[in-house]
């Protein structure tokens, strides 16, 4: 339209000097007038545009997210025409966008709504918002606003384990154990006849009394549980066949035993060798074994962003970090393969006091061989296909 | 605060009322420029009265997009036939309307001069320089309507075109409507200034009138028009993209877009108004000093570079003992542009008679039936007409004519498609032309649509790899396209079948019928759709 409207611009700029005729200048500035004013409006209108979206930035695969994107115009303008689009990533949404042409009054407030659905966990951006508009006649070009993406965190699905059955060396815990030499006094667990080597310290004074037979207090054995869950997310390291769903398994396997460690009361930490969107350097940084609820939340933060890469090897990743672990802690080493290396690594790890508990997901190449040397250690190994076999975990 | 969320929950009503609003924008721009025209003519021919012409072009650009509407659908014989019948009815109402305000006398001295000189019923002056704008408005007026037609998209065309069935770039239509519409603005611009200025030598060659002080609010309206229909023509070329782009679009915005549009073209027009344009004379006429002096420049350069030229050519010429081409162009009076009077001879009576006969017969026929074939495409104004009594009359002894003049044509028609049958054995190539870009299917007729289907199945097996062969038959086509695609087999005999009876039978092929018909195509595309998925 450009070329056209300046060529009668300039003609009727021309045919007005030439002839002299003053109305041919009332229809020059009726175009002018159309192009300027039109532009002012639409550049003003898009200037007085503020718009925020609303929504909750974390959530469950297969949670539904309303998102609100509130829109006041502040001007005493209308915005004859507002196109919004959200742009948005397949995984969290049907639609690539969500789209809508509306039109907005002076000082007027609308709240567009769509729903968000993520299949998957993940962190996802949602948007970049924009807004754009125009003048009536389409002469000045589009004018455009962009409100920057914010982020959508999904976590990974979270499997109930009933019991988990990992081993510790820890004593004192907060969990029920069948070897008696972890019994923990403050769970007195009744009393039974005196025999001889029972410490003089476990008779009940009270109750010998009373029956009038010596009688020791008995307790319920238990262990503290302090477990260090290493994911490794080396795609390497996973067969490659079930390389993308393997390594989803893991995660989620890690997200379910630190789910159940913290719902135990017990502390759980995360190490991975994968990468973090925005970790430092993009990697995933450790996080140390804590309890309590808001820990969970962390640790499953960092479960959701992880990514598979190629950078370091399991075993380097053990090598790395058993030296800052207490003893008694139990490693939970989630990954694909077994390699002469890592087991290297697991038998260090034993000399230096800590539990060794290896998950296998997906289909792992000489998974005999991995049983027969596991076994060898003492090591307890559990194979998983699918996210059902993380419930069938039993010691 | 409101949530929008519903999607073109209101589309036909807007896209109605937007077509509506649009007809009425250019039929008022056509008679806003035909004033132009008027005054223009006025001062060409001192004694040129037709004050009614303007509304004259208004009706007649109303009765164009009237008669695009009416004759889409319509095959492309029966719609040159409708247009031919049209022409000859605004040729002849045109002719009527300079009578009618030249007065009868004229009327009854060219009657006689048709006899000997059929001609100049078309090359009569006035006649002549009416007929040029009229001719100008009805083309501008179809391919406006033409344009808004193919620039406002429906929800079957939008399926259409998400399918990849139709193409067009709204932009270039819209872009198209803009130049013309700047273009007329541009003429009509010329003439209010021609008009209004003494155009000194220029003026005294074409035999020009004094300047006269016509009202120039005509132009000031033109453009008013011009810039709510390119606001009217952008909200639909918008709407078109944000549908084919599956953007929800807010309920209110039709009527919003209006309402704001005209507040914004109130202002503006108020802006254009108050804004002084007279003290800046002083400016204006050292402009046009500036401008005299540039062209004389330029002038000067022109002939500086062929003024050698010239010379070279003039002594070559000499040379050769020719007479140079370059000739000072004889000047040119407008009167000898048109036929000289009737020249008078020696008539054989019966001579006479007979021509007589044959011309007024064959005249008042080919008018007649034009007149009649025109007014049985506009059913409701031909009811309106036979309700008086002489035309009832006139109605009846047509009946006959007509019934004649169907059989006739329904045997010619006949022979024609048998012969065009024979000589082109290869016409299922040409309805081929169907699937070309910018077809609208709209447009088609019922049975069209169906081979329109068929046709497309035939493209969309191809791209699926079952490619039809030239030795195939519709039905062998279909037995390969089942072996590939078994789920469908049913709907793929069903549109054969309908293409076929739509291709080579007289059958009827009614709206129903087609619709049943791209039920069937749905579904096979969606087959065929998995399969490419």
């Amino acid at each position: 339209m450009g070329t056209i409207f300046v060529f009668l611009v300039i003609l009727l700029i021309a045919v007005g000097i030439l002839s002299g005729q003053h109305f041919v200048f009332t229809v020059l500035y009726l175009l002018v007038g159309v192009y300027l004013i039109g532009r002012f409006w639409s550049t003003r209108v898009i200037q007085s545009i503020s718009f925020q979206r609303k929504y909750t930035h974390h959530a469950f695969p297969k949670e539904e997210i309303p998102v609100d994107i509130q829109l006041v115009n502040r001007s005493l303008l209308p915005a004859v025409w507002l196109r919004v689009q959200d742009l948005l990533p397949i995984e969290i949404t049907i639609n690539r966008s969500f789209q809508q042409a509306l039109t907005l009054g002076p000082h007027e407030k609308v709240t567009l709504r769509y729903t968000l659905t993520p299949m998957k966990r993940g962190y996802y951006p949602v948007g970049p918002l924009q807004l754009m508009t125009g003048d009536l006649l389409g002469l000045a070009t589009d004018e455009r606003r962009e409100l920057k993406p914010e982020y959508l965190t999904v976590y990974p699905r979270v499997v109930p384990l009933t019991e988990l059955g990992l081993p510790s060396r820890s004593p004192l815990g907060t969990l029920k154990h069948t070897q008696p030499v972890f019994e923990d006094p403050t769970r007195p667990a009744g009393k039974r006849d005196y025999q001889r080597g029972d410490s003089l310290r476990r008779i009940d004074w009270k109750a010998s009394a009373t029956i009038g037979r010596l009688q020791v207090k008995q307790f319920e054995p238990s262990i503290a549980l302090e477990t260090v869950i290493f994911l490794n997310l080396n795609g390497e390291e996973y067969y490659y066949r079930s390389r993308v769903d393997a390594t989803e398994l893991a995660i989620v396997v890690a997200a379910s035993i630190a789910n159940w460690s913290i719902q135990n009361k017990q502390s759980a930490g995360l190490i991975t060798n994968g990468l973090d969107p925005i970790g430092k350097d993009g990697l995933a940084q450790p996080v140390p074994p804590e309890k309590g609820r808001a820990h969970l939340m962390r640790l499953l933060e960092t479960l959701a962003r992880v990514k598979v890469s190629q950078t370091s090897r399991a075993a380097q990743m053990l090598r790395q970090h058993r030296g800052h672990l207490s003893w008694g802690s139990t490693l939970v080493v989630v990954t694909g393969q077994v390699g002469e290396d890592l087991f290297d690594e697991f038998f260090q790890a034993q000399r230096a006091g800590m539990s060794i508990v290896v998950i296998l997901c997906g289909e792992a190449t000489h998974a005999d061989e991995v049983n027969r040397r596991a076994r060898k250690y003492g090591i307890p190994v559990y194979s998983l296909w699918a996210e059902t076999d993380v419930e069938l975990m039993h010691s | 605060m409101s949530t929008n969320s519903n999607l073109f929950p209101n589309f036909d009503d807007v896209q109605k009322k937007s077509q509506t609003a649009v007809v009425l924008l250019v039929v008022l721009m056509m008679a806003s420029a035909a004033v132009s025209y008027t005054q223009f003519l006025q001062r060409v021919f001192l004694g040129w009265k037709i004050g009614v012409f303007p509304v004259f072009c208004g009706l007649l650009s109303l009765e164009a997009f009237y008669v695009h509407t009416k004759t889409k659908t319509h095959e492309p014989r029966q719609r040159w036939l409708f247009h031919i019948a049209e022409w000859i009815t605004i040729l002849v109402l045109l002719k009527v309307l300079v009578y009618v305000t030249g007065g009868s006398v004229s009327f009854i001295a060219d009657l006689g001069q048709w006899e000997n000189n059929f001609s100049s019923f078309f090359t009569e002056p006035h006649y002549l320089m009416t007929l040029v704008p009229v001719l100008g408005i009805w083309v501008l007026s179809t391919g406006f309507a033409f344009d808004l037609d193919r620039l406002q998209l429906d929800s079957e065309e939008l399926y259409l075109e998400n399918h990849e069935l139709v193409e067009r770039d709204r932009r270039d239509i819209r872009r198209r409507m803009i130049e013309i519409v700047m273009f007329i603005g541009a003429g009509v611009l010329l003439l209010a200034v021609m008009v209004r200025t003494d155009l000194g030598g220029l003026g005294q060659t074409l035999q020009l009138g004094a300047a006269m002080q016509a009202p120039v609010i005509n132009v000031v309206v033109y453009f008013l028009l011009a810039l709510m229909l390119l606001s009217q023509t952008q909200f639909d070329y918008l709407r078109g993209s944000w549908m084919w782009s599956g953007v929800p679009v807010s309920l209110r915005m039709g009527w919003a877009w209006v309402r704001y549009g005209l507040i914004f073209f109130a202002v503006v027009a108020l802006v254009a108004y108050v804004l002084p344009t007279r003290y800046t004379v002083g400016f204006l006429e050292v402009a046009k000093i500036v401008l005299d002096w540039f062209m004389l420049v330029a002038m000067g350069l022109l002939t500086l570079i062929f003024l050698p030229i010239y010379k070279l050519m003039a002594w070559l010429f000499e040379l050769f003992g020719s007479k140079s081409p370059v000739e000072p162009a004889p000047q040119t009076n407008l009167q000898q542009l048109f036929p000289p009077a009737n020249q008078t001879s020696t008539p054989v009576p019966w001579l006479e008679v007979l021509k007589s006969l044959v011309f007024w017969t064959v005249f008042v026929g080919v008018i007649g039936y034009f007149l009649l074939y025109y007014l049985r495409q506009n059913r409701e104004l031909w009811a309106k007409l036979t309700q008086f009594p002489i035309l009832r009359w006139v109605m009846e002894w047509f009946t006959g004519l007509k019934k004649w003049f169907r059989a006739a044509n329904l045997r010619v028609g006949e022979a024609i498609k048998a012969g065009r049958e024979r000589l082109f054995p290869q016409a299922a190539a040409r309805m081929a032309g169907l699937l070309r870009p910018g077809i609208q299917f709209r447009n088609l007729n019922s049975r069209q649509k169906v081979i329109f289907f068929y046709l497309n199945l035939v493209q969309r097996g191809s791209q699926r790899g079952v490619v039809r062969r030239v030795s195939q038959t519709p039905s062998d086509y279909t037995q390969n396209l089942s072996q590939s695609f078994p789920e469908v087999k049913t709907e793929l005999e069903d549109l054969t079948g309908a293409f076929m009876e739509a291709r080579y039978s007289l059958h009827e092929v009614n709206d129903e019928h087609v619709g049943w018909v791209q039920q069937q195509w749905r579904r096979v595309m969606e087959a065929l759709k998995k399969i490419g998925e």
